[in-house]
C-alpha cells in the first residue's frame, strides 16, 4: 500500500510543477534558516567538557575595597594573586589550577622573535581540563614552586618551530630573552567555548605557549586579559603578589558535585578569616560556578545568535503556514480524484494515509534540499566576521536534528490538507 | 463597496481564510521589528565618532622582550622623531590606546573622591599635548593643555603626583559629573585631585559600543606611554593619494623596523579600516536581518498567492454567474481585492499586537531598544501592499472568467 502511495505521491507532484517547487522551496528555506541558526547555538552553546563539567568549579571571592559596595552584591569576577596563590597552597580539592592569560615574544634560535600568545598556569592545569599531550609531560607541582624555566607547546607551534611533536621536546626557546626548555608538546586541542578564560574571547583558540605561574611571574611576562584594581592608591604592576587587582582565574577540580557545598564553605571560612584580619574590607560573599553555570553567567552565546534563532523560528512557522496553504489548494483541486478514490472503496483513512505520504514525500525532498541550503548557510557563517565563525560545524546530532525538523515540518504542513481530503463526499465529486 | 457578502463567503472558507490571517500576523510582528533591528545596527553602524579615521594610521609595535624601561623611552623618542620626519605625516603622537583596538584602559573618577562621591568607569588617555593635533580633538568648552613637561607612564604609576593637573573629559563625563552645569575648571578625582581645563565632543572611547549608551566617559591625562604601553598613531592630510598612503605604510614599517629591529608590527593600520573590522559582525547582523525579511516577505506573498488562486479557481461558478447578472470585470476584480484586504487587515490587526508584544520582549531579554511606533504602521503598510500585489494575480484570473461558465454544468 505504502509503495502504492508513494506512486500516487509521485504522479501527483509532478503533475502540478510550479507549485510543488514553490511549496518544496518554501519549505526547504524555512528548515535552511532554522538549521543553520540552530547549528550555531548548539555549537556556542556546547558543554566543553561534558565529562566532567559538573564537577569543575570556578572561584570568586569578594575582594575588593568598600567602594561601590552593596550587600548582597556580586563578587569580583577573577581572583587576585595573593588569594590565588594561599588558596592553591591550601589545597583543599583534589586538584586545583591557578591560569590567567599573557603574551610574550618568543624567540627560536636567532630567528626574528614572533609575538605568542601565553597561558599562564600551574601543574594541574593540563589534567583537570584534560588538555592531551602528544609528546613529553607537562610539569610538576615541584617544577610550579622552584619556578622552573619549562614551557609546553601547542600542537600548530611545535610543527611550525620544530616541525613536530617530538622534534620539539627538550629544544630551548628565547622567552622574553630568557631561556626555557620545552618539556611537553599537546595534541590539537580546542575546547569550546574556551571555558577556564572568558575574558578575553569565549571562542578563541588555547593559548601556543604554556608556562608555568610561578615562572611567567619571575620572568616577568606580560599578562593580557582583563584586570580590575581597587583602592586609592595607584597600582604600577597590577600582577605584584599583594596588588588589589583579580587578574587570575582559579578553578577546583572536586569529586562530585556534592562536594561542592562543604567547598563552599570552605571559601566561607577563607573570606571570614581574611575579614577578620583586614585583607578583605567586605563580608566573606563567595561564589562556586559549575562549568556551564559559569558559561551562562557570562553570557558566551552572544545576543545576536539568541535573536537569529527566534527569528529563523518564526521564519519557519511562516514558511510552514504558507506550506499548509499552498498544499490545500492543490488537494482540494484534486476533489475529483478523492471523490473516485472514495467512490471505488477507499476509505478516509486510507485517503488520509495517501496524502500524508505525500506530505511525507515533500518533507524528504524539503529536508534534503533545506540541507543543502543550510550546508550553504553555515559556509556563509565561517566566511563571517564574528569570533566564533571558525568553530561552527555541522555534527551528527544536528544532523539528525535536521531530519527531525523536517519531518515534523512537512507532517504539520500535510495534517490539515490530509484531513480535508478525507472529509470529501464521494457522491458529490462523482456528479459533476 | 458591501462587505456582507464577503463576511458570509469567508465564513464558509474557514480555514483558508484563517490561515491568511495567520500568515499576515506572524510576518507582521516578526518584520516590524526584524526591521528595527536592522535600524538599531544601520544607527550604529553609521554613527558619527568625529574622528579623521580614513587620515590616521594606527600602528601596535610589540617591542622585543629584552629591553627595560630606559630602553623602551629612548626607542619611543627615536621612533616618534623617526616617524615625523617622514614626508606626508602631518602630525604623529603616542598614545596609549585608540578606538577599535581591543584594548582598554578603565578607570574610576568622581567629582571630588569622597567616600559617597558616585563613581563612573572612564576610559583613561595618556599621551603628550601632540595628540590634539594628531587626533584632532574639538572642545565644546575650554582646550587642549599646553605642551610641556610630560611624565613617563611608569613613573606616574609610582607617583601620580607627577602627573599634570589640568585633564580634558568628553562631553558624557562632564554631563554625568556636572549635569546642567559647565564642567570647566571644576574638579575630577581620580587617585588625586584633578581639574578640568577642556571638554571635548570626540575624545575617543576605545569601546564605542560598550552598552548601556550612557555610560561612555573618557579622560586625557598628560601623561607619556612608551612603546608596550600603547600605539603610534600618525595623522596624513585628507588630500594624500591612495598610493602615497600605501606607500607611507611601507616606510613607516621600514622606519619602526630600522629603531628596534627585535620588535614585531602587530598592526599597521588606518583607523577607518579598523572600525569597519570592528562593525564587521554588526554589519553582517544587518545584512542577515534584512535578507531574512526580504525572504520572509516572498514566502508570505507566493503563501497568499497561493491560497487565493485556489479560492478563485473553486469560486468559478459563482465568478461566472456574477458575469452573467451583469458584474462587470472590474467589480469583480474589486470584489477579490476587498476580501483580500479584509482578511489581511485582520492579520495586521493581530500581526500589529503581536509585534508590539515581541518589541517588548525583545527589549526586556536582550536589551534591544523599545519598538518605535511608527514600524507597526510601516509594516503593516508594506504586508497590506505586498497582500494586494499577491491577490490581484488570481483575482485578474477571476475576471477572464466567462460568464458562460455559469450556464455550463
Amino acid at each position: 500500500m505504502f509503495a502504492y502511495y508513494l506512486n500516487l505521491a509521485r504522479r501527483s507532484l509532478r503533475r502540478a510543477p510550479g507549485l510543488t517547487a514553490w511549496t518544496l522551496l518554501t519549505l526547504a528555506l524555512g528548515i535552511a534558516a532554522c538549521m543553520t541558526t540552530l547549528t550555531v547555538y548548539h555549537v556556542l552553546a556546547a558543554d566543553p567538557i561534558p565529562a566532567k563539567s559538573a564537577r569543575l568549579f570556578y572561584v570568586r571571592l569578594d575582594a575588593s575595597g568598600l567602594e561601590g559596595y552593596v550587600p548582597g552584591g556580586k563578587p569580583n569576577l577573577q581572583v587576585t594573586r595573593r588569594d590565588g596563590e594561599t588558596l592553591l597552597r591550601e589545597a583543599h580539592a583534589p586538584r586545583q589550577a591557578m591560569t590567567a592569560s599573557g603574551g610574550a615574544m618568543v624567540q627560536r634560535g636567532q630567528d626574528q622573535p614572533r609575538h605568542t600568545e601565553v597561558r599562564f598556569a600551574t601543574a594541574d592545569f593540563f589534567p583537570m581540563f584534560d588538555a592531551p599531550l602528544a609528546a613529553g609531560r607537562t610539569w610538576s607541582a615541584a617544577e610550579d614552586a622552584a619556578a622552573a624555566r619549562v614551557v609546553v607547546l601547542d600542537a600548530p607551534s611545535a610543527e611550525r618551530l620544530f616541525g613536530g611533536a617530538a622534534q620539539a621536546l627538550s629544544q630551548v626557546l628565547r622567552v622574553e630573552g630568557q631561556p626555557m626548555r620545552v618539556v611537553g608538546v599537546l595534541a590539537p586541542w580546542r575546547p569550546t567555548p574556551h571555558f577556564f578564560d572568558v575574558t578575553s574571547g569565549a571562542f578563541r583558540e588555547p593559548a601556543a605557549l604554556f608556562v608555568p605561574f610561578a615562572t611567567a611571574m619571575q620572568a616577568k611576562l606580560a599578562r593580557s586579559g582583563s584586570a580590575s584594581c581597587w583602592g586609592d592608591a595607584p597600582v604600577s604592576d597590577v600582577t605584584a603578589l599583594d596588588a588589589p587587582c583579580d587578574w587570575l582565574q582559579y578553578w577546583v577540580e572536586l569529586k562530585s558535585a556534592d562536594d561542592a557545598p562543604a567547598y563552599t564553605q570552605y571559601l566561607q571560612r577563607y573570606s571570614a578569616q581574611q575579614h577578620e584580619a583586614g585583607r578583605f574590607a567586605r563580608p566573606p560573599n563567595v561564589r562556586l560556578h559549575s562549568v556551564m553555570d559559569w558559561l551562562a553567567t557570562n553570557r558566551v552565546v552572544p545576543p545576536d545568535v539568541h535573536l537569529q534563532l527566534g527569528l529563523a523560528l518564526a521564519f519557519l512557522l511562516v514558511c510552514v503556514l504558507c506550506s499548509v496553504g499552498l498544499q490545500l489548494a492543490k488537494t482540494l483541486r484534486r476533489s475529483n480524484e478523492i471523490g473516485v478514490r472514495r467512490a471505488l472503496g477507499a476509505t478516509r483513512r486510507d485517503v488520509f494515509a495517501q496524502f500524508m505520504v505525500e506530505s511525507l514525500v515533500m518533507g524528504g525532498v524539503g529536508c534534503v534540499l533545506g540541507l543543502l541550503l543550510s550546508w550553504a548557510g553555515l559556509a556563509l557563517v565561517r566566511a563571517g566576521q564574528t569570533d566564533y565563525a571558525q568553530v561552527v560545524t555541522l555534527d551528527a546530532p544536528m544532523l539528525l536534528a535536521a531530519m527531525g525538523v523536517s519531518l515534523v515540518a512537512a507532517l504539520l504542513a500535510g495534517v490539515l490538507p490530509a484531513l480535508r481530503a478525507a472529509g470529501v463526499s464521494p457522491a458529490l465529486q462523482i456528479k459533476s | 463597496m458591501d462587505l456582507m457578502p464577503i463576511l458570509r463567503t469567508l465564513r464558509k472558507h474557514k480555514t483558508a481564510a484563517t490561515l491568511i490571517v495567520l500568515e499576515t500576523a506572524v510576518a507582521c510582528a516578526v518584520v516590524a521589528n526584524a526591521l528595527h533591528l536592522v535600524g538599531e545596527r544601520l544607527r550604529l553602524l553609521t554613527r558619527a565618532d568625529g574622528l579623521p579615521s580614513a587620515d590616521l594610521l594606527v600602528v601596535h609595535a610589540v617591542p622585543s622582550g629584552t629591553q627595560d624601561d630606559a630602553q623602551r623611552r629612548q626607542i619611543t623618542e627615536r621612533d616618534m622623531a623617526a616617524l615625523r620626519a617622514l614626508p606626508g605625516v602631518a602630525s604623529a603622537s603616542f598614545v596609549n590606546q585608540m578606538p577599535y583596538a581591543n584594548y582598554n584602559n578603565f578607570s574610576g573618577v568622581s567629582r571630588d573622591g569622597g567616600k559617597d562621591a558616585r563613581n563612573y568607569h572612564a576610559n583613561m588617555h595618556a599621551a603628550d599635548a601632540s595628540v590634539f593635533k594628531t587626533l584632532g580633538l574639538t572642545f565644546t568648552e575650554g582646550g587642549p593643555f599646553a605642551d610641556g613637561p610630560t611624565p613617563h607612564m611608569q613613573d606616574a604609576r609610582d607617583d601620580f603626583s607627577l602627573v599634570p593637573r589640568g585633564v580634558v573629559i568628553n562631553t558624557d563625563l562632564a554631563r554625568a559629573l556636572y549635569p546642567g552645569e559647565s564642567a570647566l575648571g571644576k574638579p575630577l578625582y581620580m587617585v588625586k585631585p584633578f581639574t578640568i581645563i577642556g571638554v571635548s565632543d570626540n575624545l575617543p572611547m576605545t569601546h564605542p559600543q560598550a552598552k548601556p549608551e550612557g555610560q561612555r566617559y573618557a579622560a586625557l591625562f598628560q601623561v607619556r606611554p612608551s612603546v608596550g604601553e600603547g600605539f603610534h598613531v600618525l595623522r596624513v592630510a585628507p588630500d594624500t593619494s591612495a598610493a602615497a598612503r600605501a606607500d607611507l605604510v611601507q616606510r613607516v614599517r621600514r622606519t619602526l623596523m630600522a629603531v628596534d629591529p627585535q620588535r614585531e608590527l602587530a598592526r599597521v593600520e588606518w583607523l577607518d579600516q579598523m572600525r569597519r573590522d570592528y562593525d564587521a559582525s554588526d554589519r553582517q547582523m544587518a545584512w542577515l536581518m534584512a535578507a531574512v525579511t526580504a525572504v520572509l516577505l516572498m514566502v508570505t506573498t507566493g503563501g497568499v498567492v497561493g491560497l487565493a488562486s485556489f479560492w478563485v479557481q473553486q469560486r468559478t461558478r459563482m465568478i461566472g454567474t456574477r458575469r452573467a447578472l451583469g458584474a462587470t470585470r472590474g467589480q469583480v476584480l474589486r470584489y477579490f481585492l476587498a476580501e483580500n484586504a479584509l482578511l489581511t487587515s485582520m492579520g495586521l490587526v493581530l500581526g500589529m499586537a503581536g509585534a508590539y508584544g515581541l518589541g517588548l520582549a525583545l527589549m526586556r531579554h536582550w536589551e534591544v531598544a523599545p519598538l518605535p511606533a511608527w514600524y507597526l504602521p510601516a509594516g503593516a503598510a508594506v504586508l497590506l501592499a505586498l497582500g494586494q500585489l499577491a491577490a490581484w494575480i488570481p483575482a485578474r484570473q477571476a475576471t477572464r472568467v466567462s460568464p458562460v461558465v455559469a450556464l455550463r454544468g
